[in-house]
């Protein structure tokens, strides 16, 4: 369990660096290289990607959004079908990052030879 | 098979990567839009700023920028380079999408960004000769050094602030759309000058009446009239004319263009007459117009002049219009520009104000042309056959091959209607386009010259430059001279030359020669004591030089009464009239209708909705009941009255003015416009004015009792058409051929007004913001306000401590 948590927060913690400078698809590599090394299981691994991303995301999410009152998600919350409820769109962006990072931790798991 | 498995996995986790990085059709980069580090999130920073001093290396000196609190840049520069130059950085950083969008509509090339469906637009564009004028606009601009020198400062100054973006500092819209920002050029600026002159000039009714002649008969000159019978001509005092060419022309009737040519049209067919939905009946494009004037100190309660202007365009978001301020050791100027245009459009400095209303000459003409085949190479002119130049338009479509378009160039003009292109209702024939905009003028030059002005003569002489769109420009100076010119370059035309379609195969209909600009109509400092234009007529019947247009007589009829009140204005009663919401039209026609109200046996619906006619003070107020009620009434009266006359083709028509339908219901003489031609009853105007009201009332109950403001819809619509980031049933009253014009799309969209106090006292609103960042709070901050007629005292500043 602690190991989950210390790989989960390692993604979180390095993508977030990582991002700054780099296009969001480094979020992928992150995910698939810690937990190539990590070594958790499937399950895990994919947890551990889809977590820490989420978590990466929903920070800064939640930094922008809340300085901001809403007006950019209110409003796309109206463009996509979320009815203007701009939480939803706050939890479909974070599920977007969070989904790739879940598969390519699993991916990277998958890579490094037998379970 | 683990293996398989992992490579399958791979592949998926690639190939979503990819998907989610690339625009498909109109959807956005899923996770490169939604990603917090660079997507959309970003797009929410803080844009408050307030004191910034530039120091690129283009510049000669540092410039200090003050934003005040609405984000309003007052410049503070060394020399007009660097004004300029900030200028352009200034309106890239807070409007840019905006800029781009509208250069690209205006050339043609939104396909480029948006895909195949805007191609028709692009194709439009193109065929009426936009990037023509453009281009022959920027020659004569760069072929001055002043307007060189401030042409290039304000490129240099956008794509300075080009250099500065990544793709997490791009406008949100070009996230949104997947495209990326591209380098200003100086035919980006003309575009955008050339696409307002579009705008105000670009439409024209010669399709309209020429097929309404030919169907009418008789009853055409009663239904379009060149005059009404009350007017309010912008200027009353003509100019002497000393140097006038000979006067064989105009009043010689013998000279009168004959437009005998025939038309080919083919009927909307399987139109329903009797179809339902209340479409727009208002002839004019509704509610684009705009009102100005300027009162001498005589009328004033300080004294000293007081101008007001409200240019009506479209309501669009982001506004059309950026509030700024230039000052140099030589200029000081306040006022709106155009983001994508250098300089201040409509604005003051210490000495003088100006503003303008569109003037709505007709300076835009077609000609049927006859080619000698499908090939469009050779055109019949003057009994022989001339070559014409074709031009292969090529067309970047996204995600679609290049489309091409040959588009044929003649003495004549511009072939914007033909087989590959035709016009809805007359596809059997070719039209040559001739305007005014594809001359070599300089309007910069005109704005720049404005900016600086001293006095009076600065005025006359910075306007002469200004040829195209025709504009009313009032003027009021601190030392208490008031004035207007109708200006614009106009060409010496036959009787009623160009108000319909012309013969294009005889070069005597051919434009001809220039009205010298000094015989243009103009005044300085009337008896009455003020100016005023809103759309009306140019001049009276003493004006030698024939035109037509599209004029409107109801705002301008109700500005001089109010104007003409025997008391001294303040700048409040100015305030008042912008806001002004009587709607004269309704007060005029409504008398009329109800005088036979009697006639009618009333349901106890029907005596209600008349009971609050009764009691309505004709005020478009934004929770008026009787404004809506009229309004159905009148547009169910227009179809009543027009419909059978214009029979088939009613779609390709458009109806008289709503002042010709006052006229003809104000005649004590029976007229057979009245009757239904499609029975066999003869109809009375009592008849149907009647039938109208009770079919208004059918479809009125039918409603859910509306309040006028939700059912005129005034929106103010996103460029991209977007509702998310409209906004839409904004509470506010007037609407078309009101004051206060806020109509479905389109209002007041910048209303200033300037006393010249000492020091200047100045006020002004438009509907929007200074941020064209969706995400922000500066996108739509003065827009309740604007709806409200609430107004914010602009900051004059002369040194940067001036500004809170």
């Amino acid at each position: 369990m602690k190991k989950i948590i210390i790989t989960l927060f390692l993604i979180a913690g390095l993508n977030s660096i990582l991002e700054f400078f780099l296009p969001w698809y480094v979020l992928s590599v992150v995910c698939f290289g810690i937990c190539y090394i990590a070594r958790l299981s499937r399950a895990q691994s994919f947890f551990a990607g889809f977590i820490g991303i989420a978590l990466s995301w929903l920070i800064l999410i939640l930094l922008k959004d809340i300085p901001n009152q809403h007006i950019l998600s209110g409003k796309m919350a109206n463009l996509f079908p979320f009815g203007g409820n701009y939480v939803y769109f706050i939890v479909f962006s974070t599920l977007i990052g969070a989904l790739i990072g879940g598969l390519s931790g699993l991916c990277g798991r998958m890579f490094n030879g037998s379970i | 098979m683990g293996s398989f498995k992992k490579y399958l996995l791979l592949i998926i986790v690639v190939g979503m990567i990819i998907t989610l990085n690339r625009n498909l059709y109109t959807f956005p980069a899923l996770a490169k839009f939604l990603d917090p580090y660079h997507g959309c999130w970003q797009n929410t920073n803080d844009e408050t700023i307030h004191a910034v001093t530039y120091t690129m290396k283009e510049l000669t000196a540092p410039v200090e920028v003050r934003f005040d609190e609405r984000l309003v840049p007052h410049i503070f520069a060394k020399n007009q380079h660097d004004a300029i130059f900030i200028q352009g950085y200034v309106h890239a950083k807070f409007r840019l999408w905006q800029m781009d969008m509208t250069t690209r509509l205006a050339s043609g090339r939104l396909s480029e960004v948006v895909g195949k469906k805007t191609l028709q637009i692009d194709r439009e564009m193109r065929r009426k000769g936009m990037v023509f004028g453009a281009q022959n606009s920027l020659s004569a601009m760069e072929q001055d050094p002043s307007s060189k020198l401030v042409l290039d400062a304000y490129r240099d100054g956008v794509n300075s602030f080009l250099g500065t973006l990544r793709y997490s500092t791009f406008p949100f819209e070009y996230k949104l759309m997947g495209f990326e920002p591209e380098a200003w050029t100086n035919l980006k600026t003309s575009l955008m000058i050339k696409f307002m002159a579009d705008k105000l000039s670009g439409h024209t009714e010669d399709f309209e009446l020429s097929l309404a002649k030919q169907i009418l008969g008789d009853k055409f000159d009663i239904l379009y009239p060149e005059h009404l019978n009350e007017e309010y001509p912008v200027i009353n005092q003509m100019p002497e004319m000393h140097d006038r060419g000979p006067l064989t022309n105009d009043q010689n009737l013998s000279n009168t263009s004959k437009s005998n040519i025939k038309l080919n049209i083919t009927s909307s067919s399987n139109e329903e007459l009797t179809n339902s939905g209340l479409r727009s009946t208002i002839s004019c494009p509704d509610g684009i117009g705009s009102n100005n004037w300027a009162i001498a100190g005589s009328h004033t309660v300080s004294g000293k002049p007081i101008l007001c202007n409200d240019p009506h365009l479209p309501l669009n978001l982001p506004a059309i219009w950026y509030e700024n301020q230039l000052i140099t050791p030589e200029m000081n100027v306040y006022g709106v520009s155009l983001p994508g245009a250098p300089q201040v459009v409509i604005g003051f400095n210490d000495s003088i104000a100006w503003g303008f209303t569109n003037g709505y000459r007709d300076v835009k003409d077609f000609y049927q042309m006859t080619f000698k085949d499908a090939s469009k190479k050779e055109y019949l002119l003057d009994g022989k056959y001339e070559k014409s130049e074709l031009n292969i338009e090529t067309f970047h479509i996204k995600d679609q091959p290049d489309f091409f378009d040959t588009v044929a160039y003649t003495k004549m003009g511009i072939v914007m209607y033909d087989a590959s292109f035709p016009k809805e209702g007359f596809e059997q024939n070719c039209y040559a386009v001739q305007w005014m905009g594809y001359r070599s003028s300089n309007e910069l030059k005109a704005l720049m010259n404005l900016n600086t002005s001293k006095n009076y003569s600065d005025y006359v002489h910075a306007i002469s430059d200004f040829q195209c769109p025709h504009q009313n420009i009032v003027f009021a100076c601190a030392n208490g001279d008031i004035a207007m010119w109708s200006q614009g370059l106009f060409i010496h035309k036959k009787n009623q030359q160009g108000r319909f379609i012309e013969d294009g195969t005889s070069s005597s209909n051919a434009w001809q020669d220039t009205i010298p600009t000094e015989h243009n109509p103009h005044e300085l400092n009337p008896s009455r004591g003020f100016e005023v234009s809103a759309n009306e007529i140019n001049t009276n019947k003493q004006y030698p030089y024939y035109y037509n247009g599209e004029f409107h007589e109801e705002r301008a009829k109700r500005i001089t009464n109010l104007l003409s009140a025997a008391k001294k204005f303040t700048v409040q009663d100015m305030m008042n009239i912008q806001n002004d919401i009587y709607w004269q039209n309704a007060s005029e026609i409504l008398p009329r209708l109800m005088q036979y109200s009697n006639l009618l046996k009333l349901s106890e619906q029907q005596h209600n909705l008349l009971d609050t006619l009764k009691n309505w003070n004709y005020l478009a107020s934004p929770n008026s009941h009787a404004a809506v009620i009229y309004d159905m009434w009148f547009k169910y009266l227009v179809r009543a009255m027009y419909d059978d006359e214009f029979g088939l083709n009613k779609e390709l028509l458009e109806y008289p003015k709503e002042r010709v339908t006052l006229q003809l219901l104000q005649s004590t003489v029976p007229s057979d416009i009245f009757d239904d031609i499609r029975t066999p009853e003869k109809e009375t105007k009592e008849d149907i004015i009647c039938s109208s009201f009770i079919k208004m009332c059918e479809n009125y109950a039918d409603m859910n009792h509306p309040i006028w403001y939700e059912y005129k819809h005034t929106t103010a619509e996103h460029l991209s058409k977007i509702k998310a980031f409209s906004v839409a049933d904004i509470a506010i009253g007037g609407g078309s051929g009101i004051v206060n014009a806020a109509s479905s799309k389109n209002g007041p969209s910048w209303r200033m007004i300037v006393h010249f106090t000492t020091p200047i006292e100045a006020y002004g609103i438009y509907p929007g913001g200074q941020s064209g960042n969706i995400a922000g709070p500066y996108f739509t901050s003065m827009l309740n306000d604007w709806a409200k007629g609430n107004y914010y005292k602009l900051h004059m500043a002369h040194t940067p401590n001036d500004i809170p």
